[in-house]
């Protein structure tokens, strides 16, 4: 369904995004991973039509990003951090003027259509401006999803909501994702991405430095890590229960097939164990990808 | 041609939603009716003293000193509000990020900027609307050429285009609506002045300077008189400006 290769962008001497390439599959929900200034909005923008590139290609449902945007853009939705809003307008107004915009030939149904999907029937004669920023960010949602699209792109859906707020952003976007749509979803919120997505994207400083399933990211970059006060024969000792990575300083991470934290203690302490931490958990994987583990 | 007219219809309705539309349709049309008053009583005032010599009331005729005089205040009038029309029209769109809607929809550049030119236009023209009880009243009282009347409505009108046109441009270069409005007030000033230039200019630049300034053809379409060099004129001054606009909104893409 979305098909991107060689990517790059750059503003000026900067570059934002630098030779990223991946594929999302029909139905897919992917989590577009990354610290803030990563590039993920730059790669979003690029993908909904807003913004070229300097190099690469994308494809969206088989049309070129940059050679047929007007075909890219009746398939996409597209949600930017901050909701594209006129707050003097009703929240149907405006859902209708959207629907106009990309070309719906049904407005009414399908401007209800939108607002029950995203619960907003109650507040459809409410101004814009008057409305919770919760609210504002399902309305944003609303246009995104007035022209029924087969892809969604979501840049950080639930940043700055509050915690009842963002729960009911993702529950939102589990129920979309359920109804066969292809969506793309940009957050720092890692446990965003562990409740909505199969799959997840890390870019950081442009570069796409993982592309894998939850579990494969786990269990490509996860495990035990352990630190002795004397290494000397602790890897051998601690082989046994699995492959194993020195990272110096006395410092062992263990990949496992499945829980062996204590077998690995027992083997470590003869060498003087001093740490042992799980990294099974995305965070960790996150923070070891995109470097943020030392600030962490 | 949908998208434009989607955008420009929102365009419309937006004047009327906030309280920018409000008072600058107030203020246009307060200014317009004080100035159409005063000139009212100056004309009866005239009209009086030159009551004693009937050799020169023949000369004094309501086109040439109520009608015209009429179009010429009111698109000074435009002069000082027009940028107050277009200021927030990408400006503020690209402040708030609604801007983003606009460029993600399957709808060409091309189209979001006559939108936003056709949106404004309609605004402007509800505001020339405005003026006809004054003509009317012109008409009550007098006998105007209605010729006349309507090459100054044509005129008002193109001349709106061309301000509308520079201050469509003025918000396309910022995010800010107070920017907009100096460097686009700043631009029709100079574009409205630059008459004063020709006399020192020497023969050939000067000829250029005339031609180019708006002054120099509006002065036939406020008497009644349509030239085919004054409509050129303004179509050529909307079309460079509204290209210039299509053109930066296009860069920002890839800028």
């Amino acid at each position: 369904m979305i098909e991107v290769d060689g990517l790059t962008r750059r503003y000026g001497a900067t570059v934002a995004v630098r030779d990223v390439s991946f594929t999302v599959g029909r139905g897919e929900v992917v989590g577009f991973l990354g610290p803030n200034g990563a590039g993920k909005s730059t790669t979003m923008r690029i993908l909904a039509g807003a913004l070229g590139a300097t190099a690469g290609t994308a494809r969206i449902a088989g049309h070129d990003v940059f050679e047929a945007p007007a075909e890219v853009k009746r398939r996409v939705g597209y949600l930017p951090e901050r909701p594209p809003l006129y707050e003097a307008m009703c929240v149907s107004d405006y859902v209708a003027f959207a629907a106009k915009l990309k070309g719906v030939a049904d407005i009414a149904p399908a401007v209800d259509r939108a607002l029950s999907v995203v619960d907003l029937t109650d507040v459809r004669h409410r101004v814009i401006g008057h409305l919770s920023k919760g609210f504002r960010q399902r309305v944003g949602l609303a246009q995104a999803l007035v022209h029924d699209p087969e892809v969604l792109i979501l840049d950080e859906p639930t940043s700055g909501l509050d915690p009842a707020q963002r729960v009911e952003i993702r529950s939102l976007i589990r129920d979309l994702a359920a109804s066969d749509r292809t969506v793309i979803l940009s957050t720092h919120v890692l446990a965003e991405v562990e409740s909505v997505c199969q799959r997840a994207i890390i870019i950081d400083n442009g570069v796409m430095v993982a592309e894998d399933t939850l579990e494969g990211l786990r269990s490509a970059t996860g495990g035990v890590e352990l630190v002795v006060a004397r290494p000397d024969s602790a890897g051998a000792a601690l082989a046994e229960h699995g492959e194993v990575e020195d990272l110096g300083d006395g410092r062992f991470r263990v990949r496992t097939d499945g829980d062996k934290r204590e077998q690995l203690a027992a083997s470590a302490v003869p060498f003087g164990l001093l740490e042992l931490t799980n990294r099974a958990g995305l965070e960790d994987v996150y923070l070891r990808l995109t470097g943020d583990e030392a600030q962490a | 041609m949908s998208g434009a007219l989607t955008i420009a219809r929102r365009e419309v309705g937006a004047y009327f939603q906030t309280p920018v539309g409000w008072v600058v349709l107030t203020a246009f049309l307060v200014l317009n009716g004080f100035f159409f008053s005063t000139m009212i009583g100056l004309y009866h005032y005239e009209s009086l003293q030159l009551a004693a010599s009937p050799w020169t009331t023949q000369e004094m005729n309501v086109n040439d000193y109520l009608v015209a005089p009429f179009f010429a205040n009111t698109g000074v009038i435009l002069l000082f509000l027009c940028p107050a029309v277009t200021m927030r029209l990408l400006a503020e769109d690209r402040r708030s990020g609604a801007f983003e809607l606009l460029l993600t929809s399957p709808v060409s550049s091309a189209a979001i900027v006559l939108g936003k030119y056709l949106g404004a236009m309609g605004f402007v023209s509800v505001m020339l609307a405005g003026t006809m009880p004054c003509l009317g009243i012109v008409f009550w009282l007098g006998d105007p050429d209605p010729g006349v009347v309507a090459a100054g409505y044509l005129a008002s009108w193109l001349l709106s285009g061309a301000f509308v046109s520079v201050g469509l441009l003025a918000s396309a270069f910022t995010r800010s609506q107070v920017i907009a409005l100096v460097v686009g007030f700043a631009l029709l000033l100079l574009f409205w002045v630059l008459t004063w230039a020709d006399p020192s200019s020497g023969e050939g630049v000067g000829a250029i300077i005339a031609s180019l300034s708006m002054l120099n053809h509006l002065e036939n379409l406020t008497r009644g008189l349509l030239h085919v060099e004054d409509l050129v004129y303004y179509a050529s001054f909307i079309s460079f400006f509204l290209f210039a606009t299509w053109q930066r909104v296009e860069s920002g893409r890839w800028a």
